[in-house]
C-alpha cells in the first residue's frame, strides 16, 4: 500500500516536470514586464515539433532542441511584433496562443500514431537507494532530474545574479532601469526568447515521454498552457511558489485518477477535468488578496493581525509593476 | 573635478528647451540652478548626466572633452544626477537599488558589497537596514540612499533635481548638512531648485535660467528680489481684478485635509464666491494638482467638508460632482484630457451630463460647429483630438467645459498657448464668471496669477496659505511666497 | 486646414485599410502556402478544394451560414467589449452557460403544455441570463476582486467545461448511460424550424441581422456606446470626465455575456437539439480573431465572420480528399490576424517618426 502511495507520488513528480518547467520559463519572461499568452500554443506546436525531429533523426536530444527552438522563435515573433512593431502583448499573444495549436494540429496529422523513441528513467547511483527519497526523487528521467534543477536554479539566477537583478529592475521600473543604463528592450527580447525556449522545452517532454507519441486533439496538451499562465501568475512570480503549484495541479490530476474507482457517483469525465477549475479558482481566491478591499479590510482588524495579512512592504506576490506596459525611451 | 559646458542646444519640436548655455563648475563648489518651471534646468541637468543627448555643444571634464553614451558613461567619469521622484525601484530591496547596474561579476557579492556600503554609510552617518523593500522608506530616505548610492559607485559631481519637494523640514536641514560635509570632501554639488531661500543659505553661487537662457551668474548670498527678478523677467505690476467678498456665496470647503502622494496639507477652510476666479499658486508637485481633484471629486480627503450652497458633497463618485455642475480641466491634455481616436463630436458628447439614452447626432453636429466656430478651433467635427495641434487642443479641453457650469477647476489653463490665445482664452472664461461661474485655478505664471485672480492661495511643499486678495501682492511677494519666503 | 506636403499623403494611401487588408491577406496566403509545402501538399490544389468544400454544392452554402450566425453573433458581442477595453476571455464559458441555461429551461418545460414557439423564446432568454451571469462573474473579478479579466475568464471557461460534462454524464445523463454525444434530444416539435433539406434555420439568420442592428445602434447612436469608446480608449480620462466607469464597464460585459448566451441557445435549439460537451465549438475563440481582424468594425466583422465561416467548412473536406487536417482553417485564420497585426504596427512606425515630434512640443 505504501509502495503505491510511493508510486503515485514519484508519478506526480513525473508529470508536474513539463509544468514546472513552462512556468518558470514564463515567470522569467514576465519578470521582464513581457506578457506572453502565447504559452499553451507553443506547448503543442513544441509537443509536435519535438516528435517529428526525435522521430526523423532517432536522437532524442534532436528532439528537445527542436522543441526549445520552436519555442525561441515563437517568443521572438513575440517579441518583434510587441516590442518593435509595438502590438499588444495581448493580442499578439492570443492569435500566436490559435495559431500554433492549429498550427500543431495539421502539421503533425502525417505523423499521428508514429512511435517515436522513448526517454526511460535513469536511477541515479547511491542517492536512488535512499529509502523513500530516493525513489521519490532519484529514480525518474533527466527531464525529471531538470525540472528538480530549474528550480533552485532559476531562484539564484533571480535573486543572486547580476543579471537577475537587471532583470527584476526591468520588470518593475524600466524607466529607472534605464537611467542605469540597461538596454531595457534587448533584455525583454533575451528573456522573452529565453522564457518561450524553456515553455517549448515542455512539448517534448511530453511527447517523448509522459505522453508519447503525436495524436493530434487526442494528445490531451490543450489547455496545460492556461494552468502553466495561471500558475505563474498567482504563484506570485516565484520560482518555488511556481512549481508548488504546478506539484498541486498534478497531485489533484492524480487524486482525480484514484478516487475515479471509489467515487461512482462523479463521472470519470468529470473528475479528469476537474483539476483544472479546481486549481484556477483556487489560485484565484488567492490572488484575491491583491484587491484593494482585501487591504481596507483587513486595516480594520487589531495591528498584529493586519501585519500578518498586509502586503504592503512585502509585495512577495505583486505582479512586476511593469507587466504587459511597453517601454519607449523619448 | 572640474566641469564645463560650452554652447549646449537643445530643443522638442518647436520648443527650445536650452538655447547656447556655457558654465564652468568648480571642485568642491555647491553650485545653484534656478529657474521656474519650463526654464529649462531639468533638461540641461539631464544632458550633463548622459541621461539625454543635446543637439549641439560640448562638455569636457577636467579640460578634456567627453561624450556620454548612456547614463553608464557619465556615472563612470563621476557624474550622478538624483531626479526629482527618486528613479529607484520600490519593490526592490536596499540591497539590491545599491547594487544594480554597475558590477561587473556574475555573483552579487553581498558580502564584500554590504561592507563597501556600512564604510560610507559610517562616513556620512546615515543607518539602512539592507534586507528591506525601498519602499518602505520616506521620500527624505529614498533621497538618501540616492546619494549613497551615487557615492558608493564614485561620483565627484552631484546633480540634485529639486530635492526638497517632498521631505519635511527636518530631513531637509539634514540633506543640507549632507551636501556640505560632501562639498568640504571636495565633491561638487548642482542644486536645481526654485525656492530662493535654498538657494541663500546652501550655494555659493548660483545660475539663473529663463525661457532656455542662462540670464545671471550671481555670487550668493544676494538680495531676494535681484533673483527673483532675474527669475520671472521684468516685475510688471498688473492691474490686478478688483474685490469679491461682496459676491454672494457659492461653495464652502470645510477643513479640508487633502493627501498627496507625499504629504498631508494644513486643514484648508475656504468660501468660494460666485462669478469669482481663484488662483492657486506654487511650484508644480506642491499640492495644487491634488488640492483641484478633490474639489472635483476624482480623490479623496482625509478630513473635512465640501458644502454646494448648503448641500455637503460626498466622495462616493466623480459623477455625483459633475452633476452638480462640477467640472475639471486635467492639465496633461492628450494623457488625461482628451481621448485620442474619439472625433471633437464625440468629445462634445462626452462632456454633456445629459442623461437621454440616444445622441441626436445632428444635434450634436451643431453644436460642435458652434463651439469650433465660437472657441476658433482649427479642425473638423469629424477631426480627431490628436490630430489637432497642442493650442487647438487645449481650446478644444476650454470648449468642452459644461455651458452651465458652476464651478470650473483648470490645471494651468493657458500652458502652451501664445499670448494672445491666453487672453482670448481668459475672455472665454471671464464670460463664464458673468454667468455665475466660479473658477479656480492652477497656474505657474505669477503675471497670470496676478492679472485674473481675484484671490490667490498659495502651495508650499504641502501647506495651504490663506487666500490673498491679489490686490496685496505683487510679483515681488508673489514669488517670494512661492518660494518659501514670507510665510 | 493647411494643405499637406505630398510625402505624407502617399504615406497615408499606402496605410489606408484596403492596402492594409489586402497586403495581411496577401502575407497570410504565402506564408499558409509555405506551410503547406512544408506538408508536402498542393497549395494551389489545397485553396481550390476549400472553395470547392465551401460552395460546391447549396447545403455547403448553408452549411457555410449555419457557422456563420452564431460566429457572427459571437464576434458582435466580443466588440462591445473590446470598445471598452476588456479582453473578454471567457466568451468560451459564456456561450457554454447559455447553451447549459437553455437545455436546463427546455428539460423543465418539455413536458408542459406551454406552446413550443414560447418555450423555445423563453429558453433562449433564460439562456441569455445564463450568458450574462457568467460574465458578470467574470465583471466581479476584475472590478472588485483584483483579477485580471483575461485569467479570470480563463478559469471560468474551465469551470463551465467541467458543468456541462457533469451535466451530461451525471443529472442529465441519456437513459442508460451518459455519453459524449450528449444529453437526449429534445422532441423535434421544440426544434427551432428549419429550412427543409439543410440544417439551416432562417431564424438565426434573422436573428443576427436584428442583433447588429441592435448593436449598431447601440453603439454608434447612444451615450452608452461613446461612453464604453471613452472608456476603453483612455480609462483616465473618461474617469476624468465624470463617467462611471465601472458601472459601464460591468454593462459592458452583461451585455456581451448576454448575446454570447443567445449564440449558446441557438446551438442547442437550432443545430444540436440537445446539450454537448463541446457546445461552442470554439467559436468564441474563433469570433475574437474575427472581431480582431475587423477591427471592431460592425460591417467588417460580418464580413470576416463569412470568410472564417467558409474556411471552417470547406475545410471539413480535406482529410478526405487529400490527407490534410483540417485545421489548416485555423492556421490560415489566426495567420491572416497576426499579418494584419504585423503589417498595421509597421505602418505604424512608418508614420510614426513624425508623430514624435509632434509629441515633443
Amino acid at each position: 500500500m505504501q509502495s503505491e502511495l510511493l508510486i503515485g507520488l514519484a508519478g506526480v513528480i513525473a508529470s508536474a516536470s513539463p509544468i514546472v518547467i513552462a512556468a518558470i520559463g514564463e515567470t522569467l519572461t514576465e519578470k521582464s514586464g513581457m506578457l506572453n499568452l502565447s504559452v499553451n500554443g507553443i506547448i503543442l506546436l513544441s509537443a509536435m515539433s519535438g516528435f517529428i525531429a526525435a522521430y526523423d533523426t532517432g536522437n532524442l536530444i534532436a528532439g528537445y532542441l527542436a522543441g526549445m527552438l520552436t519555442g525561441a522563435l515563437i517568443g521572438w515573433v513575440l517579441a518583434f511584433c510587441t516590442i518593435t512593431l509595438n502590438q499588444s502583448q495581448v493580442a499578439v499573444g492570443l492569435v500566436l496562443a490559435f495559431l500554433c495549436r492549429d498550427l500543431s494540429y495539421f502539421l503533425g496529422n502525417d505523423f499521428m500514431g508514429f512511435n517515436a523513441p522513448v526517454l526511460h528513467s535513469t536511477p541515479l547511483p547511491f542517492l536512488s537507494e535512499i529509502p523513500i527519497l530516493g525513489s521519490l526523487f532519484f529514480d525518474q528521467t533527466p527531464m525529471v532530474y531538470l525540472s528538480l534543477l530549474s528550480i533552485p536554479v532559476s531562484l539564484v539566477w533571480i535573486n543572486r545574479t547580476k543579471f537577475g537583478l537587471i532583470l527584476r529592475s526591468v520588470g518593475e521600473r524600466p524607466e529607472a532601469a534605464f537611467a542605469r543604463g540597461i538596454n531595457v528592450n534587448k533584455v525583454r527580447y533575451l528573456y522573452t526568447i529565453l522564457g518561450s525556449a524553456l515553455v517549448g522545452l515542455a512539448g517534448p517532454i511530453y511527447s517523448l515521454g509522459l505522453k508519447p507519441g503525436w495524436k493530434g486533439s487526442m494528445t490531451g496538451l490543450d489547455g496545460i498552457g492556461w494552468i502553466v499562465l495561471a500558475i505563474t501568475i498567482f504563484g506570485g512570480w516565484n520560482p518555488f511558489r511556481v512549481a508548488l503549484g504546478a506539484y498541486l495541479f498534478e497531485l489533484l490530476r492524480w487524486l482525480g485518477l484514484v478516487y475515479q474507482i471509489k467515487l461512482t457517483g462523479v463521472p470519470s469525465q468529470v473528475l479528469q477535468v476537474a483539476p483544472f477549475p479546481l486549481m484556477i479558482l483556487t489560485l484565484m481566491f488567492v490572488n484575491m488578496k491583491n484587491a484593494e478591499w482585501f487591504e481596507s479590510f483587513i486595516s480594520l482588524l487589531p495591528p498584529p493581525i493586519y501585519r500578518f495579512f498586509s502586503l504592503k512592504g512585502k509585495r512577495r506576490k505583486a505582479a512586476p509593476s511593469s507587466l504587459g506596459i511597453p517601454f519607449r525611451n523619448v | 573635478m572640474e566641469i564645463e559646458i560650452r554652447n549646449i542646444y537643445k530643443s522638442f519640436g518647436k520648443v527650445h528647451a536650452n538655447i547656447g548655455i556655457s558654465l564652468t563648475i568648480h571642485a568642491g563648489e555647491i553650485l545653484g540652478v534656478l529657474g521656474e518651471n519650463g526654464a529649462g534646468k531639468t533638461t540641461l541637468m539631464k544632458i550633463l548626466a548622459g541621461l539625454q543627448p543635446c543637439d549641439s555643444g560640448e562638455i569636457l571634464i577636467d579640460g578634456k572633452p567627453v561624450h556620454f553614451h548612456s547614463a553608464n558613461t557619465a556615472l563612470d567619469l563621476g557624474i550622478g544626477m538624483l531626479s526629482q521622484d527618486p528613479l529607484d525601484f520600490p519593490m526592490l530591496t536596499i540591497f539590491d537599488n545599491l547594487y544594480l547596474g554597475r558590477r561587473k561579476r556574475f555573483f552579487i557579492q553581498r558580502n564584500r558589497f554590504s561592507k563597501q556600503v556600512e564604510k560610507m554609510e559610517d562616513l556620512l552617518g546615515f543607518q539602512f537596514k539592507l534586507n528591506d523593500l525601498v519602499e518602505t522608506l520616506s521620500i527624505g530616505e529614498r533621497q538618501q540612499l540616492e546619494i549613497l548610492r551615487l557615492l558608493v559607485y564614485g561620483s565627484e559631481l552631484i546633480i540634485l533635481d529639486e530635492p526638497t519637494t517632498g521631505i519635511s523640514a527636518q530631513q531637509k536641514k539634514q540633506l543640507f548638512e549632507l551636501l556640505k560635509r560632501l562639498a568640504g570632501f571636495g565633491k561638487t554639488i548642482i542644486f536645481v531648485t526654485h525656492k530662493l531661500g535654498e538657494i541663500n543659505e546652501l550655494c555659493q553661487r548660483t545660475i539663473i535660467l529663463r525661457q532656455g537662457k542662462l540670464i545671471s551668474d550671481v555670487v550668493l548670498p544676494c538680495e531676494s528680489s535681484l533673483l527673483i527678478q532675474s527669475m520671472f523677467g521684468k516685475a510688471i505690476d498688473l492691474q490686478s481684478p478688483g474685490d469679491a467678498s461682496q459676491f454672494e456665496k457659492h461653495f464652502e470647503i470645510q477643513h479640508l485635509v487633502i493627501k498627496d502622494a507625499r504629504f498631508f496639507s494644513n486643514p484648508v477652510d475656504l468660501n468660494i464666491r460666485k462669478g469669482e476666479i481663484l488662483g492657486l499658486a506654487g511650484m508644480e508637485g506642491s499640492g495644487q494638482k491634488t488640492f483641484l481633484r478633490t474639489l472635483a471629486g476624482l480623490e479623496k480627503p482625509i478630513n473635512g467638508m465640501f458644502l454646494d450652497e448648503g448641500y455637503s458633497l460626498h466622495w462616493n463618485s466623480p459623477h455625483s460632482f459633475t452633476k452638480r455642475g462640477i467640472y475639471f480641466m486635467p492639465a496633461s491634455r492628450m494623457e488625461e484630457g482628451l481621448i485620442q481616436g474619439m472625433t471633437l463630436q464625440e468629445h462634445f458628447i462626452l462632456s454633456q451630463t445629459k442623461d437621454d439614452f440616444f445622441v441626436d447626432r445632428d444635434e450634436s453636429h451643431k453644436i460642435t460647429e458652434m463651439r469650433i466656430r465660437e472657441f476658433t478651433i482649427r479642425g473638423f467635427s469629424s477631426s480627431t483630438a490628436e490630430e489637432l495641434s497642442g493650442g487647438n487642443q487645449q481650446r478644444l479641453l476650454i470648449a468642452m467645459l459644461h455651458e452651465n457650469a458652476r464651478l470650473l477647476l483648470l490645471e494651468n489653463p493657458t500652458r502652451g498657448l501664445d499670448i494672445e490665445s491666453t487672453n482670448w482664452m481668459w475672455k472665454k472664461l471671464h464670460e463664464r464668471c458673468k454667468k455665475g461661474a466660479s473658477i479656480l485655478f492652477a497656474s505657474a505664471d505669477i503675471d497670470e496669477l496676478l492679472r485674473f485672480s481675484n484671490r490667490i492661495l498659495v502651495f508650499f511643499g504641502g501647506r495651504i496659505s490663506e487666500p490673498y486678495p491679489s490686490q496685496m501682492l505683487n510679483s515681488e511677494k508673489l514669488g517670494a511666497l512661492i518660494g518659501g519666503e514670507g510665510w | 486646414m493647411v494643405a499637406k506636403p505630398k510625402k505624407n499623403n502617399m504615406l497615408k494611401r499606402l496605410s489606408s485599410p484596403a492596402i492594409l487588408s489586402i497586403a495581411s491577406t496577401a502575407g497570410a496566403l504565402i506564408f499558409t502556402s509555405l506551410i503547406l509545402w512544408m506538408a508536402g501538399a498542393q497549395p494551389g490544389l489545397t485553396f481550390q478544394k476549400i472553395l470547392i468544400g465551401a460552395f460546391g454544392d447549396s447545403v455547403k452554402i448553408a452549411n457555410g451560414l449555419v457557422v456563420w450566425a452564431p460566429l457572427s453573433l459571437i464576434a458582435g458581442a466580443l466588440i462591445i467589449t473590446f470598445i471598452a477595453g476588456l479582453w473578454n476571455l471567457g466568451i468560451e464559458g459564456q456561450i457554454m452557460l447559455g447553451a447549459i441555461f437553455t437545455t436546463g429551461a427546455m428539460r423543465l418545460f418539455e413536458n408542459s403544455s406551454i406552446s413550443p414557439t414560447l418555450i423555445i423564446i423563453l429558453s433562449c432568454l433564460v439562456g441569455m441570463v445564463g450568458g450574462a451571469f457568467w460574465a458578470a462573474l467574470t465583471g466581479i473579478l476584475r472590478l472588485y476582486g483584483g483579477v485580471n479579466e483575461i485569467f479570470a475568464g480563463v478559469g471560468l471557461n474551465f469551470v463551465a467545461t467541467a458543468l456541462s460534462l457533469w451535466l451530461i454524464f451525471g443529472p442529465w445523463k441519456r437513459p442508460g448511460v451518459g455519453s459524449m454525444s450528449g444529453t437526449e434530444p429534445f422532441n423535434e416539435r421544440l426544434w427551432l424550424v428549419q429550412i427543409p433539406g439543410y440544417r439551416l434555420s432562417i431564424w438565426s439568420l434573422i436573428l443576427v441581422v436584428v442583433v447588429y442592428i441592435g448593436l449598431f445602434i447601440l453603439l454608434k447612436k447612444t451615450r452608452f456606446g461613446i461612453q464604453i469608446k471613452a472608456i476603453g480608449k483612455n480609462l483616465e480620462a473618461a474617469r476624468l470626465m465624470g463617467i462611471q466607469t465601472r458601472k459601464l464597464m460591468m454593462l459592458a460585459m452583461l451585455l456581451c455575456g448576454a448575446l454570447a448566451g443567445l449564440a449558446g441557445a441557438l446551438q442547442v435549439v437550432g443545430v444540436y437539439h440537445r446539450l454537448i460537451p463541446s457546445i461552442s465549438s470554439g467559436y468564441g475563440f474563433l469570433a475574437m480573431l474575427v472581431a480582431m481582424l475587423a477591427n471592431n468594425d460592425f460591417f467588417l466583422t460580418l464580413v470576416v465572420a463569412y470568410l472564417f465561416s467558409i474556411l471552417n467548412i470547406g475545410g471539413i473536406q480535406l482529410p478526405i480528399n487529400l490527407h490534410l487536417d483540417s485545421t489548416l482553417s485555423g492556421v490560415l485564420q489566426a495567420v491572416l490576424v497576426l499579418f494584419f497585426l504585423v503589417m498595421n504596427g509597421l505602418k505604424q512606425r512608418l508614420m510614426g517618426r513624425k508623430e514624435r515630434s509632434r509629441d515633443a512640443e
